[in-house]
């Protein structure tokens, strides 16, 4: 792959995103349980968790735990490498609102 | 590493650096898995707090976050390559956002466009954005093409799940027969919301 991305540390770091998002939408649904929620959106969760798991055990060639452990480290380092980016995008919309606007917005109702 | 060893420990005591030179490897994967006990915790908060006051539980969410934030900044200390790897990375995007957040709250709070507008308050919202940039800059592996990519490509990892778990979840509900319709409401209920609604609404029976 080019940027000297290879093609196993490209499917863990796609991998490691599914898990991360799999990982907080699970904590998500435990933590916010209640006895009237019937979705099922947690079995679709699990089953691309698991489907994101194998495709990263495949990627580094260790055990499940070790591949779950370095997906969700690459994945959230890789995350945090477009901090640059949301920042860039943050910093030009306050420029917008707090520079170039002078309009107010009136509250609604 | 637990408090008490780490605060019985002699002063001169050589800091162990791997997983293979450590002659008591459970020690660094217990500074190891508190970096992933900090960030479950953070998550469980974050889930509470995004509950809202009708439930009890999410007057924990603040709290659960702080503590979890705290575990992950002061405790880890002996890790491995990976887990320090991104320990570090953490660090530094907390001493950059802090900042960066603050800022961009007192700039929407003194901005014309949102809030009362203030000189003074732009101005200090306006320098902590400038000095989160300047930490940044100061920082020169902050920005290179391959961490880009990298970053899209976990994006695109958690894009493909948000669809696929949408796409399934509709398919799964749709099959299973889940999508009955509720009851009309007896009398009895339809009185009840009557009730409330006029009580807080301040109605009387003909809708005044």
């Amino acid at each position: 792959m080019s940027m000297g991305i290879e093609f196993s540390e490209a499917l863990l770091l796609v991998s490691g995103g599914s898990l991360l998002f799999s990982f907080f939408a699970l904590v998500h649904f435990a933590s916010t349980y209640n006895q009237h929620n019937r979705s099922l959106a947690i079995l679709s969760t699990i089953l691309i968790g698991s489907a994101a798991l194998y495709s990263a055990t495949i990627s580094t060639g260790h055990g499940p735990l070790t591949s779950l452990e370095d997906a969700l480290a690459t994945a959230i380092i890789g995350i945090l490498e477009l901090l640059t980016i949301f920042l860039a995008v943050i910093t030009t919309v306050l420029f917008r609102i707090s520079l170039l606007t002078k309009r107010s917005v009136a509250a609604s109702s | 590493m637990k408090l008490v060893e780490r605060f019985s420990k002699p002063p001169n005591s050589q800091t162990r650096k791997t997983q293979e030179s450590s002659p008591h490897p459970q020690v660094m994967i217990e500074d190891a898995g508190l970096i992933w006990v900090s960030l479950l915790i953070m998550a469980i908060g974050n889930s509470f707090h995004r509950m809202g006051p009708s439930f009890e539980r999410s007057r924990f969410g603040f709290p659960l976050m702080l503590l979890g934030l705290t575990c992950l900044i002061l405790f880890p200390e002996d890790l491995a390559d990976r887990e320090s790897e991104l320990h570090t990375s953490i660090l530094r995007s907390i001493a950059l956002i802090v900042p960066f957040s603050i800022g961009a709250i007192l700039i929407l709070h003194y901005s014309p466009t949102y809030g009362e507008s203030r000189t003074t308050g732009l101005v200090s919202g306006w320098l902590l954005v400038v000095i989160s940039w300047f930490i940044l800059y100061s920082d020169k592996s902050a920005i290179s093409l391959s961490g880009t990519a990298r970053g899209m490509l976990v994006l695109l990892g958690v894009f493909v799940s948000l669809v696929v778990v949408i796409i399934g979840t509709y398919l799964f509900e749709n099959s299973s027969g889940l999508k009955h319709e509720s009851e009309p409401l007896s009398n009895e209920e339809e009185g009840l919301v009557r009730t409330i609604l006029e009580r807080h609404l301040g109605g009387d029976e003909h809708g005044n």
